[in-house]
């Protein structure tokens, strides 16, 4: 009875999904329906095998058609190789045909084509191009014709082609004046009058152009050579017909000024000399500061002594006067106390006069020694490259040479004015030394008698 | 005749460069000093020692401290006449071979621009900054050469005036 219960419970439970809805589903009911779908799926099989037997036959149908086309296209292709395979030997034996009938013709458009690309890039390169745009249009296409194997160069083209470079022989013997597209150093572009100098240069206005290759246009340089070579181009440019004017031409086509352009200025060139060039601008601006300062101070000086000379008051606002102060004061001392007075007060007025003047003078020496010392330091820097890149490339070592080279430069030019400035500062005081060192006394001496004299 | 001439200097001047104008100005002034020196030594000194000794000859008397003072005075004048102008020259004789270092140094700097540019493999391309270089040099020791001539010939002279001036203003007959 427990177990019948327990087996009860357990199929409720099974059924519970589907049995909600129909509540009172008994055991038999379950049975039956169990049976029922077994049959079912039975006759669904059966049905399915029937289906799968019938379309086998279909199947094999399928297969035995893409084999049959199979053989069909594999035929055809041995057919087509076959055919490719005598049409290569045709075309072999047409070829050969075609060298046989050509014979020393082939190596003539070899030849031909040479010809034409080389001349193509000189036509490029060439600033008659600016003249005549749109020349190496007909090379390009004649290259193309002579390098193919299908077609031959015509006669015309051929002629064209030694009409072409005896134009460019004939036009490089030319001055032309013709309107062309300039590209300004602004980079804008604008047409202009242009003086076609043969096939070396280009002017416009007075100032050189410069034959761009990539964008095939005029670019007006940067960088001028200068009124020197300027003048002359606007020269020939305004000149009549016949006129003879000098000018300068560039000869290897634009190649020198560009070069000039990348020069670097003289800011650059200073900045090269690196502190050490900057430590003796320094000084070379110190030392003429100096020597001018000086120069004034002594020319003022030089002129309230002679003024002195020439009076017999004492003025204590120079040199001479103050000595002379000196001396009116120990008139009628003896003669060795009165010089001894005057030696004392002379030298004490020395210093005041050569003042600052060693200073230029050691700015001068110590200026080429600087220099010197940039030039060594270059050089270090130079071998180090060398030791590091070895001494292939020129171009590495430039920073070092350019170094050593400027400070030294910049030593001279600093020493050469400080020399100059200090022989003049020297020059004046010296003469004013002079006057009181040996000719003091004397004035002084000469105006007492003749103080004496009037008395 | 006037262009034969300019042609060769005018090249010359071209292949020196900038520094070689320096050179020509110094020179220029060099001799430009010594001649005024010449000129002085011929036409203004013998005047002024003459007037000189006629002041000294002229004094009352010659022995006294202020009659000292006065010959000091007329010599150290005379002295000062003489040497004037000569420190500017040997100023000028040692700046020449500066000028030509200088053009010795930026030829050099265009020598090594050149290399930078093209390579070394070039020395055409070098050569106008090796001549920028060389001819400077040249220019400022020949000048300072001729320059150290007339200026020692100079200081003889000078040399022998002193001496001869101290002679001429005696102390007593």
């Amino acid at each position: 009875m427990k177990i019948k219960a327990l087996f009860v419970a357990a199929a409720l439970t099974l059924a519970a999904p589907f049995t909600q809805a129909q509540e009172s589903l008994s055991v038999d009911d379950l049975l039956k329906l169990v049976k029922d779908g077994q049959v079912q799926d039975n006759r669904a099989f059966q049905e399915r095998l029937r289906r799968f037997n019938s379309s086998k036959a279909e199947q094999e149908n399928l297969v035995n058609q893409a084999k049959n086309d199979r053989a069909r296209l594999e035929q055809e292709s041995s057919n087509k190789e076959q055919q490719f395979q005598d049409n290569e030997t045709k075309i072999a034996e047409a070829q050969e045909r075609l060298t046989d009938r050509m014979g020393s013709l082939k190596e003539l458009f070899g030849v031909l084509q040479q010809v034409a690309g080389d001349t193509k890039a000189v036509f490029q390169g060439s600033v008659i191009s600016s003249q005549m745009p749109g020349r190496d249009q007909f090379l390009t296409d004649l290259i193309a014709v002579a390098g193919s194997s299908s077609k031959l160069p015509s006669i015309e083209q051929l002629e064209r082609l030694w009409y072409e470079m005896q134009a460019e022989a004939t036009y490089s013997g030319h001055i032309a004046q013709y309107q062309a597209p300039v590209v300004l150093p602004s980079g804008d572009t604008v047409e202009k009058t242009v003086t076609r100098i043969g096939g070396f240069n280009v002017v416009s206005e007075g100032k050189y152009l410069d034959w761009d290759l990539q964008t095939g246009r005029l670019v007006e340089l940067d960088k001028q050579p200068g009124g020197r070579y300027n003048g002359p181009a606007a020269e020939l440019e305004s000149a009549s017909g016949v006129a003879l004017t000098g000018f300068w031409i560039d000869p290897s086509r634009g190649q020198l000024l560009k070069i000039m352009g990348q020069s670097p200025e003289l800011g650059d060139r200073v900045d090269q000399g690196g502190v050490v060039g900057y430590i003796i601008i320094a000084l070379a601006v110190v030392g003429i500061l100096l020597a001018i300062w000086r120069m004034l101070v002594l020319q003022v000086e030089r002129a309230k002594v002679y003024k002195q000379m020439k009076s017999d008051v004492a003025d204590e606002k120079n040199s001479l006067g103050r000595v002379m102060a000196v001396f009116n004061a120990n008139k009628h001392a003896d003669t060795e106390t009165l010089e001894l007075h005057l030696g004392e007060a002379i030298a004490a007025e020395i210093p005041r006069l050569t003042r600052a003047i060693g200073w230029i003078k050691i700015i001068s020496v110590v200026a080429p020694l600087l220099g010197l010392l940039g030039t060594v330091t270059g050089m270090i820097d130079v071998f180090e490259t060398m030791s590091l890149f070895g001494t292939g490339d020129p171009k590495l070592m430039a920073g070092g040479i350019s170094q050593a080279l400027v400070t030294t430069v910049l030593g001279l030019v600093a020493a050469i004015p400080c020399v100059f400035l200090h022989t003049l500062a020297y020059n004046r005081s010296r003469e004013l030394m002079m006057i009181l060192e040996e000719r003091a006394t004397g004035i002084l001496a000469r105006q007492a008698e003749q103080q004496s004299k009037a008395a | 005749m006037f262009v034969e001439l300019y042609e060769p200097v005018y090249l010359f001047m071209e292949r020196g460069g900038d520094v070689l104008y320096g050179i020509l100005g110094l020179i220029f002034v060099l001799w430009l000093l010594v001649l005024e020196r010449v000129a002085y030594f011929t036409f203004v000194h013998k005047r002024s020692v003459k007037t000189a000794v006629q002041e000294w000859e002229a004094r009352s008397e010659r022995r006294s401290w202020h009659a000292h003072q006065v010959r000091q005075d007329l010599i150290g004048k005379l002295e000062h006449d003489l040497v004037a102008n000569m420190t500017t020259i040997k100023m000028v004789i040692g700046m020449a071979p500066l000028f030509g270092l200088l053009g010795t140094v930026t030829g050099m700097i265009e020598v090594f621009d050149v290399m930078a540019f093209i390579g070394n493999g070039s020395p055409k391309a070098m050569a106008s900054g090796i001549s920028k270089a060389t001819i400077p040099t040249m220019a400022g020791m020949v000048g300072a050469l001729t320059g150290v001539f007339a200026q020692s010939l100079l200081e003889r002279y000078i040399n022998r005036e002193k001496i001869h001036l101290e002679d001429q203003l005696t102390f007593d007959h």
